[in-house]
Formats: C-alpha cells, structure tokens, sequence
C-alpha cells in the first residue's frame, strides 16, 4: 500500500515500516533512526502504555524536547488508541501538572534522563510520570485498537484568548489533508532533504517538518530547538545538502544579525526556505537572500493550529511580491481551502481589510473541553475565525495586515496579553498589568514587554523592583518559555483604560514608543 | 556629564541579570554558557544596553561578545 492511501498517521508509519524499512525516518546527532526501528519503539510503548492501563480516549501529556523519544512517545500514544498532549518541555513541573489536570491526562512522558526528578516533583497521586525508555522490553505484538481517520491523534495547546490555553483538536484524518495540501503546495518532493531546528512539539515542526518527511520518506536531519548559535543550522544546511528548511522570521533576521561572514556558507542546495509563524518582513527576505547568495528561496507562508497548521505558502521559485505598505503576500491558499475576509459579520470585497476566515478540510472541529470557545471559533458554521486581519489581492492572493486582538506574536509563539498579565498581577505590589507587542523595526523583531502599576502604598526600593522584576522575568520564562523584552514599573493609574475599564493596549503601545510615558515621568522603573 | 563615567560593570552585570532572569551575575559569567541566553536574548541585552547608555553598538562587535566584560568593555569603548 502507497502512502498516498493512509488513512491515519499510525497506518502511515505502518507502511513506512514495511515499503521502506532500512530508510531513515531521521538523523539525530548523527544517528540513523530507520523507519523499521522506529515502528517497533513506537509498538514497544503502546504496550508499556497498554500494560500500565492507559485505555483508547485518554490523554498522556508528552514533555519532551526534539529528538527520538518524541516520536516513540508520540506515536506510541496513539497506536494504543491515546490522545497525545505535547507540551512545552521546559516548563516546570508545577505548569507541566496543572495542564495534565487541565486535559485529565493519566500519563505524563518525560525524557529518560529527567525521570527520576520529575517523579520527585509530581505527587504520586497525579498522573503516572513515565518515559520511553521503561517501554524496553514490552511486548510490540499486542493486537491494538483500530485507529480511524476520525479519531483525535493529538491535542496542540494554543494560549487562550482568556488567559486560559485552548486545545485544537486534530485528527488523523484533517492531519492527512493538511500533509497533502503541504506537499502540493510547496512543491515537496521525496527527494527533499529537510533541515530542522523548530520544537517538534509544536504545529510547524511537528507536521512540516517531521510528518510530511515521513510521509513522503524523505530524509529529514533534525536539530535541538535550541538557537543558541544560529551556525549550528547554517552548517547542517551544508553539510546536508539541505533543499527545505523553515522558521520565523526572528530566527532569519537572527542569522543576519549573527553571522559575520555569509558568504563562508554553501546553502545553494536550497529550494524553499520557508518563513512563517511570524509577521513576515519584507526585508528579511531581500536580506537574506542576499547575504547567502539565493534568488527566490524564501517564501513567506501563513496557517494557525485551528487549521491543523498550513493555509496557504507563496509559490516556490517565483518572487515575493509586496504591497504599497510593504505587506508581503503570503500566497493563495492550498487546495479545498477557501479564504473570506469579514468585517462586523459579512465578507467584504477584495482589497478590503478584515478578519481573515478559513474553511479547510483540515479544520478541527474545536477545542478540547471547551465549548464556549469552540462557539466563538466558528464564522457561518464552517468558517474558523483566525484573529488575523488581511486582504485578498483581485486575484485571491492574501496579504495579512494586523492582528483583530491583542495577541503578541514573540519568536513564532502567540502569547495572549492576559496570561502575561496574570503572572505581573501576582505581585503584591502590582495593581494592574499590561502585556504588549512592542516592535522598535530592528533585528530584534516584536518583544513582550509588560507594563506594572505600582500600589499607591509604600513606593517599594530600586532593589525591591529589580527584585520584582526578576521574579516576572522568571515566571514568564517558566510558563511560556519565553522572556519579555522588558518589564516596566509605572506609577499608578499610568495605564490607559476605556471608559468601561478595559486596557488600552494599543494606547499604551503608542504612550511608549512615541516617548510620552518616559516624559511624562510615568516609568518608576528601570530608568531606561 | 561625560557618559563613559557612567558605565559600572555592576550596573551592566544586572542589566544582563535583568534581562535573562538571573540574579548575582557575576563579570566573568559567559552570558550564552553560563547564564543561558539565546541568540535573541543577545539581541534583547544589546538593545536595552544601547537604550540604558543612549549608545548604538556595531552590529559587527555583537558575535564578539563572550562575558558580561566583553559586554562592558564595548559599552564603555562605543561611549566613549
């Protein structure tokens, strides 16, 4: 049986394993992972799951960074009919727990090496803390439940609109589609070769980059998610002979910012060059392909996890295009994907701005215990509401201007204002908070900055507010994985707020860069 | 006021500490290494340290940086 008839991600692996079995699925640290090898660890789990009473339906948490243990867990969970959570795995284990609750996870995967802590963090009476490596030994032979195209694979946690994170649901089926519509789309071929550095645990490099590679059995190098030296992806791209990378745009203007001499690196072998997740800079694509010596490799690309992950890439090998404001078109969207663009409810004509919404195939059907959200999700039944503002071209090209909500997009996450604020407001000398995206057009791209507003009590010390922030800075850390650009004290009231008291994020946004909040003497601390 | 008075390496120690989320940052600490940082926190340090001191920094000096002195000696020299 051809791939191109799997019904679900587990059939896929199946045929993998049996039509290209000595192939490998991915090289890590240098180490071949055949497809063969990976079918059985995956088939070792799901029996280590089946024999410690995780039953089809339930959730199990994975909290593992890039590398093979990810796969044996994550398809392991659903060979034994489980629905796989991934979740940031530097969280702590407080965050990590209180999402286990979240989803009623029975089982929380950790890797090998961190076992032993985290089974000292998490009560025993939680959920059962295990790895893949207790899976050795288990019986692979078991009879499984029947996978169908219908059925949940995985759980991708986004951040919620009201601070609380939402789980789309995705099944193996829209999985499918969306791989289909990826391959179709960019032009993938099996003869890619796929570099990757992006969290497997999350929508782009899970499925881009680690699901249609497998799909089409094409080879994929896969990297640490670290970034610490861009080179390290630069250089596997050459060593590779790499024909297909993708990330944000920070991670592509961090490569011009980093790299002293591009000419020193050979990256002719790229095809696509994807840049998405992010805003994309017109820039950053002229920069870029200039400075590494390439014509018409970077193409901008846009999609949400609500629409399993990819709705629409520019077409490779022909040139980005902009608009007079210099919004670059992300491209028209993949096949059986229809785009409106809305304004108060009713689709506007072309060249008008709204709120982009998207009819897909691959479209989940909502989130995960939560219906109130999944309502507002939908736009005539169908339709997902992105959040996005944009604009089809006349001729169904998108470009994406803005943003309908208050989101911050940092480092190819969204972050919702609200989760950042409640982490300020836990402060006892915070009164209200306000998290922003505030982008000053250099390297850097759009940083979290927060806002505080000091209590009227007792005005706290400089070292007292270094203190506090500090702590705000490690708690976002510890939550989202990400740090703000800046945390500001203001003096109380500083924070723009409607009539009805709501926060005027946008406001605030321009009190700060047009200088008025530092003239105003509003900044109690840092005093830059 | 001459601005290369005002560059302490205390201060630029907890600028970094600041910024990373880390307390007692010592001069020597390597700030990729030792504190943790990532290539965007990189960019993060140098922009809030060119807004501390009111200076622009060489792109260029920025792959150079290893320590918070290295950091503090560029400081000090683009002040200057």
């Amino acid at each position: 049986m051809p791939a191109t008839a799997a019904q679900t991600l587990i059939e896929l692996l199946e045929i993998r394993a049996q039509d290209t079995p000595s192939k490998a699925a991915f090289v890590w640290n240098g180490e071949p992972c055949r497809f063969a090898d990976l079918w059985s660890s995956v088939n070792r789990f799901a029996g280590y799951l089946h024999e410690t009473g995780i039953a089809p339906g339930d959730r199990v948490v994975l909290a593992l960074p890039n590398g093979p243990e990810f796969f044996f867990a994550f398809y392991g969970t659903q060979r034994a009919g489980a629905l796989a959570v991934p979740l940031y795995p530097g969280s702590g284990s407080a965050r990590i727990l209180s999402m286990a609750i979240r989803c009623g996870a029975r089982a929380i995967v950790v890797p090998s090496n961190d076992l032993a802590a985290r089974r000292c963090d998490i009560p025993a009476a939680g959920p059962s803390v295990i790895s893949t490596s207790e899976s050795a030994g288990h019986s692979s032979n078991l009879s499984f439940p029947e996978v169908r195209p219908e059925d949940i694979a995985f759980i991708q946690y986004t951040s919620g609109s009201t601070g609380a994170p939402k789980g789309v649901m995705l099944t193996h089926r829209g999985l499918l589609i969306n791989i289909r519509q990826l391959i179709e789309g960019m032009q993938i071929t099996a003869e890619d070769r796929f570099v990757s550095w992006l969290p497997v645990y999350h929508d782009m490099g899970l499925i881009l980059k680690t699901m249609v590679p497998f799909y089409l059995a094409a080879e994929l190098f896969l990297l640490p998610t670290s970034l610490t030296n861009v080179r390290v992806w630069l250089e596997a791209i050459q060593q590779c002979r790499a024909t297909l990378t993708a990330a944000p745009d920070f991670a592509y203007r961090l490569c011009l910012r980093y790299v002293r001499n591009p000419g020193d690196y050979d990256l002719s072998s790229l095809r696509v060059v994807l840049n998405a997740a992010e805003p994309v800079r017109y820039r950053t694509i002229q920069d870029f392909e200039r400075a590494f010596a390439l014509k018409n490799v970077m193409i901008p690309g846009y999609g949400l996890a609500e629409a399993t992950v990819g709705v629409c890439t520019w077409t490779p090998s022909t040139p980005a295009i902009v608009d007079e404001r210099g919004i670059v078109a992300v491209g028209r969207p993949f096949r059986n994907i229809h785009i409106e663009i809305v304004e108060n409810e009713v689709p506007v004509e072309a060249g008008q701005i709204g709120e982009i919404v998207i009819q897909s195939p691959a479209n989940t059907s909502g989130y995960y215990d939560s219906r109130e959200d999944t309502e507002r999700l939908f736009w005539r039944k169908s339709y997902i509401r992105t959040g996005d503002l944009g604009y089809l071209d006349s001729e169904g090209r998108l470009f994406v201007t803005g943003r309908a909500k208050n989101i911050i997009k940092h480092g190819g996450e969204t972050i919702f204002p609200q989760e950042i604020e409640e982490i300020a407001e836990r402060l006892p000398i915070v009164r209200r908070s306000a998290a922003v995206g505030i982008d000053k057009g250099g390297a850097e791209g759009e940083q979290l900055f927060v806002f505080a507003e000091l209590k009227k009590s007792k005005p706290p010390t400089e070292d007292e507010l270094y203190a506090a922030s500090l702590d705000v800075v490690q708690a976002i850390q510890q939550q989202l994985g990400t740090r703000p650009g800046r945390v500001y004290f203001l003096n109380p009231h500083a924070i723009p707020l409607t009539y009805n008291g709501k926060i005027q994020h946008s406001y605030l946004k321009e009190l700060y860069l047009s200088g008025r909040l530092h003239q105003e003497g509003e900044i109690v601390f840092p005093a830059y | 006021m001459d601005k290369k008075m005002l560059v302490e390496l205390d201060d630029i120690a907890k600028t970094v500490g600041l910024v990373l989320g880390r307390r007692n940052v010592a001069p020597s600490d390597r700030i990729f290494e030792d504190l943790g940082a990532e290539s965007a926190d990189m960019l993060n340090i140098v922009v809030t340290v060119e807004e501390k001191y009111g200076i622009t920094i060489d792109e260029m000096c920025v792959p150079s940086i290893r320590t918070i002195v290295d950091l503090y000696e560029l400081v000090r020299r683009t002040a200057a």
